[in-house]
């Protein structure tokens, strides 16, 4: 091999390298647009029956924070790049089983708009008409959610305390005549059910129609003075003591406003007793309020509330319940599902065990206050419902810590 | 030097001549495999290349005392075994393979040229045996292409890596962006390499377009419903049969001397992988077919050897052989 060989071998080693690039980068670009329309086509083809959208963006879920558990994750835009809702892929172990679901939730992390199961391998595995009547009633609903019989549960009610005697079931509600000083009005709201005050929910909504004390405390905006827990742990723990309690007056509040025994309480909570008391009332009469929705209460401007917001000795049947005009509120027992407005107070702000421990604090970990939904699950299959309620709430909690 | 009787005929090309063309017409596919799976591929590469070399010097070393024993075709052999590799394979896994070609495949046998089987595949069935190349060896082609982290610890497992195939389009599969091989699924790079060979006058047409051919009918007959032609571009793609039918059935020590038994060999070869591959073995339809022609050359070369010129005159062209008698006659007075 003499030196113009060598010269011929060198010049077609570059030649080569030079064309395998040209090449590669060309059929690069080329099946870079194909592949993305094909990968829009197929995520269309599995996921456009949960939500409508134009393009799906796939993002990796770090195992880290999911447990495993969400293993997909997907935002889902429509034309104009808008955000639709996210997909999630969640799958829950039990004792009985795997079960794998896939979800779309809305773009506020706190609807669910559909629910489909992908795989799974319970051993009671529902049939078809199960499956879809459990797809019915999660539909739609506001999460996270519940079964009801997560609420009749004897471990999760706390049952040390008897309930309060004369107590009727529904949602009762009470708030302040008037704004404070701060441009808050108070308000609370509880939820009897089985003669049991199982929620309680206190709040106050700004007077600009800005955001409400949970809210605005949690955010940093209201603060409490030097040394105490925000506003919203304490109305939190207050809450959850009553629903421990049951008896307002067990929860010792003094003249002064002030109350020793629930840990972590150091503010003034006597507009809390009055107005619980107020509900507590309306629940021995029966009365139920109408609750004002978000714009109504904005609207108002402070003055005295008239009469005519009262309804009287209304009935507690189903059929009046569903005509109430805040249909966000309805009576638990004989609806399929029923959606609790609790102002969103957020997870986090209280540790459970500092109002104790056999509270009845959780489902899928999380606190029944955050609780937007119950729903009625399917008799035959309890298993079935229980551990796709938990998807749904794992697939919320994700949302909710993660993307959000 | 030995003085043989005439004719004699004188081509250009000599034997480290020849091997560097075929070095330079595994360039394409060693760029594909930079480009899907950047610096690990680099490196597996280089070490292979460079281990096959350094193992074969010592070998001959110790074994014939050939102290200026210089090969390229070692260098050959071990890019191809890197190249039939995915791209997550442990260097520790190449080393054993790349030793136990060169030792027990070429050295054993008396080195370049005259050795039995390939040594590039039985390198890389070597690996194949000893460790299975499991799923998570088999990475996204331009995932973490530049993490040098990647040299250590690998690509991160990819359990979407066999879910993609389904999203593949044929362009992917005949540039060799799918996982599986690193560079032995670039069917377009290699035809460059194989084109290159060609017009230097190094392989036939022959072989290739014959383990082709019969490989697509094979194909075709027996996969029935897979008929769609993602299928068997997709087939064509993961057996690396273009690889093989470029760089391993026109080797000149390990094919068959007679050319009619290397194009029946090569045929041989293309409907073996086909139907390997339809078994669901694509790695095994890469190596066994070819492996097994290996085997049958040395039978081959028996029944075929060139006999010396009018050797046995008689038995060879009965009208030759009456002419001669004819001619004898008339020789006669």
């Amino acid at each position: 091999m003499n030196r113009s060989d060598a010269r011929k071998i060198v010049l077609s080693a570059i030649i080569m390298v030079s064309l395998s690039l040209v090449a590669l980068i060309g059929s690069a670009l080329i099946s870079n647009y194909s592949r993305q329309e094909k990968t829009q086509n197929y995520f269309r083809q599995n996921m456009g029956h949960l939500i409508d959208a134009d393009r799906f963006e796939a993002y990796e879920v770090p195992e880290a924070i999911s447990d495993g558990s969400v293993s997909d994750f997907y935002i889902a835009y429509d034309m104009n790049r808008k955000v639709l809702g996210y997909v999630l892929t969640v799958r829950i172990s039990t004792d009985q089983g795997e079960l794998s679901s896939r979800m779309a939730i809305s773009e506020t992390g706190d609807r669910l708009l559909a629910i489909e199961v992908l795989d799974s391998s319970m051993q009671s595995l529902p049939s078809l008409n199960v499956m879809d009547a459990l797809n019915g009633q999660l539909q739609g609903v506001r999460i996270p959610v519940a079964l009801q019989l997560e609420y009749n549960s004897e471990e999760l009610i706390y049952s040390e305390y008897p309930s309060v005697e004369g107590l009727h079931d529904g949602v009762f509600f009470a708030e302040n005549d008037d704004y404070d000083n701060s441009g808050y009005k108070d308000y609370v709201e509880i939820t009897v059910k089985d003669g049991r005050i199982i929620s309680v929910n206190w709040d106050a909504e700004a007077k600009d129609g800005g955001k409400n004390r949970a809210q605005s405390s949690v955010d940093g905006e209201y603060n409490m003075p030097d040394g105490q827990q925000i506003w919203a742990a304490q109305s939190y723990s207050m809450e959850n003591m009553l629903v421990k309690v049951q008896d307002l007056d067990k929860l010792a509040i003094k003249s002064d406003g002030y109350t020793e025994i629930v840990d972590g309480v150091d503010m003034k909570v006597n507009v809390f007793y009055r107005l619980a008391k107020e509900c507590i009332e309306n629940s021995r009469n029966n009365v139920i309020k109408e609750i004002p929705t978000e714009g109504e209460r904005t609207e108002e401007t402070g003055t005295e509330p008239s009469e005519a917001e009262e309804l009287p000795s209304v009935s507690n049947d189903a059929e009046d319940a569903s005509n109430f005009p805040g249909d966000e509120v309805s009576i638990p027992s004989d609806t399929a599902k029923v959606e609790i407005d609790n102002g969103g107070i957020e997870d986090g702000v209280v540790v459970p065990g500092e109002v104790g421990d056999n509270l009845i604090e959780s489902v899928d970990g999380l606190p029944l206050s955050e609780i937007r939904t119950q729903i009625l699950g399917v008799d035959s299959a309890p298993e079935f419902s229980a551990t796709l309620v938990s998807a749904v709430n794992t697939g919320y909690k994700y949302i909710r810590d993660y993307v959000l | 030097m030995t003085l043989r009787p005439a004719p004699h005929i004188h081509r250009h090309a000599s034997s480290p001549y020849i091997y560097l063309h075929v070095l330079v017409a595994l360039i394409p596919p060693c760029v594909a495999a930079v480009f899907f799976y950047g610096v690990r591929a680099i490196v597996l590469i280089l070490w292979s290349a460079l281990l096959f070399l350094v193992s074969d010097r010592i070998i001959s070393v110790l074994l014939y005392k050939d102290i200026h024993y210089y090969d390229i075709s070692s260098l050959i052999s071990g890019i191809m075994i890197a190249l039939m590799l995915p791209a997550n394979i442990s260097m520790l896994h190449l080393f054993v393979g790349v030793a136990f070609a060169s030792i027990f495949v070429k050295q054993v046998f008396g080195g370049a040229g005259t050795n039995l089987f390939n040594p590039a595949l039985i390198g890389r069935a070597f690996i194949e045996v000893i460790y299975r190349v499991r799923d998570y060896d088999v990475v996204l082609p331009g995932k973490e292409r530049w993490v040098i982290q990647t040299l250590f610890a690998g690509s991160s497992s990819d359990s979407s890596a066999y879910a993609a195939d389904a999203l593949s389009d044929f362009t992917e599969w005949f540039m060799g962006a799918v996982p599986g091989f690193m560079g032995a699924s670039a069917v377009v790079l290699i035809i460059f390499g194989g084109i290159y060979l060609l017009l230097n006058g190094v392989i036939r047409p022959h072989e290739p377009l014959a383990v082709l051919v019969t490989f697509i009918l094979t194909f075709v007959v027996f996969s029935g419903y897979r008929t769609e032609s993602v299928g068997l571009i997709q087939a064509i793609a993961e057996s690396g049969v273009v690889f093989v039918a470029v760089f391993a059935v026109n080797d000149y020590a390990t094919s068959p001397i007679d050319s009619r038994f290397r194009v029946v060999a090569a045929f041989l070869t293309g409907f073996l992988s086909a139907v390997i591959y339809l078994l669901g073995q694509p790695v095994f339809a890469l190596l066994l077919p070819v492996l097994l022609m290996n085997f049958l050359t040395p039978i081959a070369d028996f029944y075929t050897r060139p006999r010396l010129f009018a050797q046995d005159i008689d038995n060879r062209n009965p009208k030759v052989s009456k002419l001669v008698e004819t001619h004898a006659e008339e020789v006669e007075p």
